[in-house]
């Protein structure tokens, strides 16, 4: 009768590396980091095209709404400004009236990290307070601070006494 | 964990082979429709003798020392585990190395699929699906002294297969007399009937071993 073995399979040094114990197995194969890296750089690709598609579908409905009445000619005098949402609830925009006969309108978002901007009339600016962002308040063109981008125009047009706004990427006077 | 006094016990002697325990295995969640356990007829034309065949637990689990991609894996409480299913790769070779025919290969899924214990079950303090079923206690899961006090036979968790020796979790009832398992798996091959033990024989009656005995010499 054969005498049995004391260890039917005697420890390798490569065994350390791919112990048969659950607890000491920290090893990822070769197969599944690479599942890990294929799934997760679908992950961004697919959240790159859902990003894309939301900001086209919001820029779509953005162009095709209607111009609405923002404000009456009488309620923003000449240096003053209004805020209004448009074109939805969650877009904050101002209306600004730089000369008696000249009204601008934009986005209130800062194109560096989305603050709201305020006007700042004596220097005919449009000022962020979070990081001293300024854009020009005749054509909203960033001017100083870290926005490099232009805010967002909103067409104008001023007909019947009141001040209207369309959604547009064009700079807006009126 | 499974509890201190708790302990698998397999008495293929008992086994009427109505394959509830395949059956019952099939039912569970985490696998559901898909026995990991089958049943063994050791030699159809001459016997009735059938033998369920769970995993015996291996302490040095042979099937994890050959698996080539690391899948199969053994937890604290000395269950070995079924394959770990993004590592396998199907090869089989745990199929060849295990001495007691427990993994098996499923082509559908190219993954191997061995017993378990009902790790989700003995875990939580619940029985394996298949000791739960067995009408007749083949397959008995509970405490060494009662199956000391009620069986005749001696559990066995040594066994030698040529020259690879095995101590496994997982107790095989054999007769009084027996501290050790030994095989020659020639004995078993195909055409070796007229030298074949009966199973039955050596783990019911005492004096079994000189049986084997007798036909290794």
């Amino acid at each position: 009768m054969p005498k049995p073995t004391e260890r039917p399979f005697p420890l390798r040094r490569w065994r350390q590396d791919f112990p048969v114990p659950l607890g000491e197995d920290s090893y990822a194969t070769r197969r599944e980091f690479t599942k890990f890296l294929g799934l997760t750089s679908f992950a961004f690709l697919a959240g790159t095209f859902v990003a894309a598609a939301r900001k086209l579908w919001k820029h779509a409905r953005a162009t095709q709404s209607d111009a609405v009445s923002v404000a009456s000619l009488d309620e923003v005098p000449a240096g003053g400004s209004k805020l209004f949402r448009y074109p939805t609830d969650d877009d904050a925009c101002i209306l600004l009236r730089l000369a008696p006969d000249k009204f601008v309108a934009f986005n209130q978002n800062c194109t560096h990290l989305n603050c709201p901007v305020h006007f700042d009339a004596a220097n005919s600016q449009l000022a962020c307070p979070c990081h001293h962002g300024f854009f020009n308040a005749e054509d909203g063109k960033a001017v100083a601070g870290p926005p490099r981008r232009s805010l967002a125009a909103l067409a104008v047009t001023v007909h019947d006494g009141r001040v209207w706004v369309q959604g547009s990427s064009e700079r807006g006077t009126a | 964990m499974i509890g201190a006094n708790d302990q698998f016990f397999i008495d293929p002697s008992r086994c009427i082979g109505c394959e509830a325990c395949v059956a019952a295995c099939m039912e569970c969640d985490t696998h559901r429709g898909r026995s990991m356990i089958h049943l063994e007829f050791i030699d159809r034309s001459s016997t009735t003798q059938t033998g369920p065949v769970v995993c015996m637990h291996c302490e040095d689990p042979a099937c994890a020392q050959v698996c080539p991609a690391d899948a199969i894996k053994q937890t604290e409480d000395g269950i070995v585990h079924s394959s770990i299913k993004s590592r396998c790769i199907g090869c089989s070779n745990c199929v060849l190395a295990c001495p007691f025919g427990v993994p098996h290969y499923v082509a559908a899924i190219d993954q191997m699929v061995k017993c378990d214990m009902c790790f989700d079950r003995t875990s939580i303090g619940k029985k394996p699906m298949c000791a739960t079923v067995c009408p007749s206690q083949a397959l008995y899961f509970g405490p060494m002294e009662d199956v000391m006090r009620m069986r005749r036979e001696r559990p066995i968790q040594e066994f030698q297969f040529g020259e690879q020796g095995l101590r496994t979790k997982v107790k095989l009832m054999s007769s009084p007399e027996t501290n050790r398992l030994d095989y020659d798996i020639m004995e078993f091959m195909p055409g070796a009937a007229s030298t074949m033990v009966d199973i039955a024989d050596l783990s019911i009656w005492t004096g079994g071993m000189e049986v084997l005995s007798a036909k290794a010499d």
